[in-house]
């Protein structure tokens, strides 16, 4: 099957959609760890890849579950599978302008200067973006196939509870301030989670 | 009773009448820049052979060549504000600029393209998009020598800033003119399907300008050579900031 297959909804292949998901979110994970540069490239091009995959297949038997129980195991898996790769496949065309400002947008490690600052939020944007039109299209494929808009909403939540955790436990994604090029420090990210952070900067806002 | 004529119904005769054989486009070292008589007279059957998957190897060869070679010459023009090296520096920028472009903004369009429902091959979508610099670099050649005779005869770096960036406006409108063109055309030509999207086309279009002038904002200067006459300074920033930092554009900002 190829990339063509898939975005054309046509039948499609464990395996191929795993390689195409894979490929395509390593290329988005490398185009965002240009910003940083060096090793950062490569970190991020194996991370996205964890991050996609691997919150599905922590989050699988509960989505089956509460999402897909009419469906069999393997039909599910295949919804899962098509779902992240259309993800990750906008993902990856979306690389190249994610690239395009992460090499050229103001990045002055350590010294977090205005225009760098300014620079790092900018890229923090366009990564939101990014990641958002690469949600909608695999949520609009997810519609499609369950054809329940109450059980794609449960699953998007499942996958979703599931995935900010894991985005919190692999980071740093961006490592802009220049002293944390480090591939998985879990030692810090295993301290709180990403709850706990949100909560905490909620509540900060009150104080 | 035959049905109103319409500006549509017109250029779609039109379209339908063109004529070209791709197969010049393999005879010669000329033959490659047959597609520019396919851009100017016969851009009906252009899109036809788009729309057929018929020898887009062949198109997207020509077009790729055409369109490095007119940027390069529109590139040098720019050069010459101060003869030398940056004459050879802008002549290798700008076609960095027009095909980088293109090929940044190639898979987007391509895979949205697809999402919402369109068979179009990448193949497809890179010739279309091809199409598309082509038609802006031709413009750009055609503008190459009132550019040239301004560049010679004025000494304001003001004025010939603004003087390109309006030729640069006017290339890029008429490419975009183009693909949206054979957008149209294809959507008359099968109307069962959907070659290109019309609502994504115009957001992509945004897309391609932000692409364009960071590229463009990257690799400056283009009119002056800078001190120690490096290929670009190399300075990271937006191009944004050449409107909204005067100080620092007057230092770095500046797109020439």
């Amino acid at each position: 099957m190829s990339v063509h297959d898939l975005l054309l909804r046509r039948e499609s292949r464990a395996s191929r959609m795993i390689a195409w998901a894979a490929l395509s979110s390593a290329g988005f994970g490398a185009a965002v760890g240009s910003y940083a540069g060096r090793w950062q490239i490569a970190y991020d091009a194996v991370k996205m890849p964890v991050y996609l995959l691997g919150t599905l297949a922590i989050s699988f038997a509960a989505m089956h579950l509460f999402a897909a129980r009419h469906l069999g195991s393997r039909e599910t898996f295949a919804v899962a599978l098509e779902t992240v790769a259309v993800t990750a496949v906008v993902l990856g065309a979306l690389a190249p302008l994610v690239w395009l400002l992460s090499v050229s947008l103001p990045s002055d490690p350590g010294r977090r200067d205005p225009p760098s600052e300014r620079g790092y939020r900018i890229l923090i944007l366009l990564l939101t973006g990014s990641v958002a039109a690469g949600g909608v299209a695999g949520v609009a494929r997810l519609q499609a196939r369950l054809r329940s808009l109450r059980l794609t909403a449960v699953w998007v939540m499942l996958y979703q509870f599931v995935g900010a955790q894991m985005a919190w436990l692999l980071k740093p994604w961006v490592s802009h301030t220049g002293t944390d090029d480090r591939f998985l420090p879990l030692g810090d990210n295993l301290r709180g989670n990403f709850y706990e952070s949100v909560t905490r900067t909620v509540l900060g806002l009150f104080s | 009773m035959a049905a109103p004529e319409t500006p549509d119904s017109r250029l779609f005769d039109k379209l339908d009448r063109d004529e070209f054989d791709s197969d010049r486009l393999l005879r010669g070292l000329t033959g490659p820049f047959s597609v520019v008589g396919a851009i100017l007279r016969a851009p009906g059957a252009l899109i036809r052979d788009l729309g057929g998957d018929r020898n887009l190897s062949r198109y997207s060869a020509s077009l790729i060549l055409t369109t490095m070679l007119f940027s390069a010459a529109y590139g040098s023009i720019l050069g010459l504000f101060e003869p030398g090296v940056q004459t050879l520096y802008a002549a290798a920028k700008l076609p960095l600029v027009v095909v980088g472009t293109a090929m940044l903004c190639t898979p987007t369009f391509y895979v949205f393209n697809a999402i919402l429902g369109s068979p179009f091959t990448f193949r497809q979508a890179a010739t279309a998009i091809l199409f598309l610099s082509a038609s802006t670099a031709l413009v750009l050649l055609a503008f190459a020598p009132i550019a040239w005779f301004f560049t010679v005869s004025t000494g304001g770096r003001g004025f010939l800033t603004f003087f390109h960036l309006l030729i640069f406006v006017v290339a890029a409108g008429y490419g975009m003119r183009s693909l949206n063109q054979a957008r149209r055309y294809l959507a008359h030509v099968d109307r069962t399907r959907i070659s290109i999207h019309g609502g994504f086309l115009f957001l992509w279009f945004l897309i391609v300008l932000f692409v364009a002038l960071q590229m463009a904002y990257y690799l400056r200067p283009f009119l002056e050579p800078l001190p120690d006459h490096r290929f670009f300074t190399g300075e990271r920033g937006l191009f944004f900031d050449v409107f909204s930092l005067p100080t620092a554009g007057a230092r770095t900002g500046s797109l020439d």
